[in-house]
């Protein structure tokens, strides 16, 4: 979304239907990112509630000088993190998943679909937060590395780095079942 | 395995949320809210800074009183609960003063209340 001069006057006012329209066009993308990250609706719902006040708090910092969405997702990516943090959620998610990660799963539950779906969620809960918020926007939103930074307030370079950490670190976890994934 | 496996295992077997009916409303309702505050705060520093500006003329004013503290008649020990004794006026003063800084507030919890309930 990009304002023209005048949507933007409206914006720093504060004005109400503006905002609307901003939750309208953000809510999907920025609601799938985040519950993507805590893997739970309650705290996604209320981690995007946060997202879009601070969206309406926040509007006078706001320059107009890059997209809306960018900055959008800056303040859900910040406000994801320290949501995890000041919970210690993400202590518990990787916790949680190291355990569940099943040893010696029988054939039939190689097959299973919901398995697979598992199987992956866990691999994604061994990722750090931000690792993982950076992979969901590499491979499912598909945005380049300088997206990333300008989406994330992180260096190129940090990116790669994450990017690269991430991947490694599920291929590791999904490399014993890669064969599963897709027979059938 | 090579990235454009990983990449289609992540995509194929993504669990996909739908945005939770409702929250878009409740989000529009935090922001009115906020909305709200904003020009409660708004109004709260105008009152703050008028609250200041009476401190600044009690300062004035008082100093005026000492200057001619000949002249007032309330000084007298028997006479100090009369209401034009200085005792008694700055009283009067400092109670206006309380009220004038506590009235945003006792609005603003009334207001809060009725939005609550709206």
């Amino acid at each position: 979304m990009a304002f023209n001069e005048q949507e933007l006057n409206r914006f720093k006012r504060g004005e109400i239907p503006i905002f609307e329209k901003i939750i309208e066009e953000h809510k999907d993308k920025i609601f799938g990112n985040v519950i993507r990250l805590v893997r739970n609706e309650a705290d996604a719902e209320e981690i995007t509630q946060i997202v879009f006040v601070k969206c309406y708090t926040e509007r006078k910092k706001f320059r107009g000088d890059s997209k809306l969405s960018v900055w959008l997702y800056r303040i859900a990516f910040n406000e994801a993190l320290l949501f995890l943090r000041q919970n210690k959620k993400w202590l518990r998610l990787e916790e949680q998943a190291r355990k569940s990660v099943p040893c010696n799963p029988k054939v039939e539950q190689l097959y299973d679909e919901k398995n697979k779906k598992e199987w992956l969620n866990k691999a994604l809960d061994q990722l750090q937060p931000d690792e993982k918020w950076v992979i969901g926007l590499f491979y499912y939103e598909e945005l380049s590395y300088q997206e990333i930074k300008e989406r994330t307030g992180l260096t190129l370079s940090n990116v790669k780095i994450k990017i690269h950490r991430g991947k490694k670190k599920l291929k590791e976890q999904l490399i014993p079942y890669q064969n599963f994934f897709y027979e059938r | 395995m090579k990235d454009k496996m990983l990449k289609s295992i992540l995509i194929r077997f993504q669990s996909k949320h739908k945005f939770p009916k409702g929250l878009k409303e409740r989000i529009l309702q935090k922001i009115i809210q906020a909305q709200y505050q904003e020009q409660r705060a708004k109004q709260f520093s105008r009152s703050f800074s008028s609250g200041l500006l009476m401190i600044i003329y009690s300062l004035i004013w008082l100093g005026i009183c000492f200057m001619n503290w000949g002249t007032f008649e309330g000084l007298s020990s028997e006479n100090w609960i009369s209401p034009t004794s200085i005792p008694m006026l700055f009283a009067t003063f400092l109670a206006l003063l309380l009220l004038s800084f506590l009235s945003p507030f006792i609005e603003k919890t009334s207001a809060v209340n009725r939005f609550s309930k709206a």
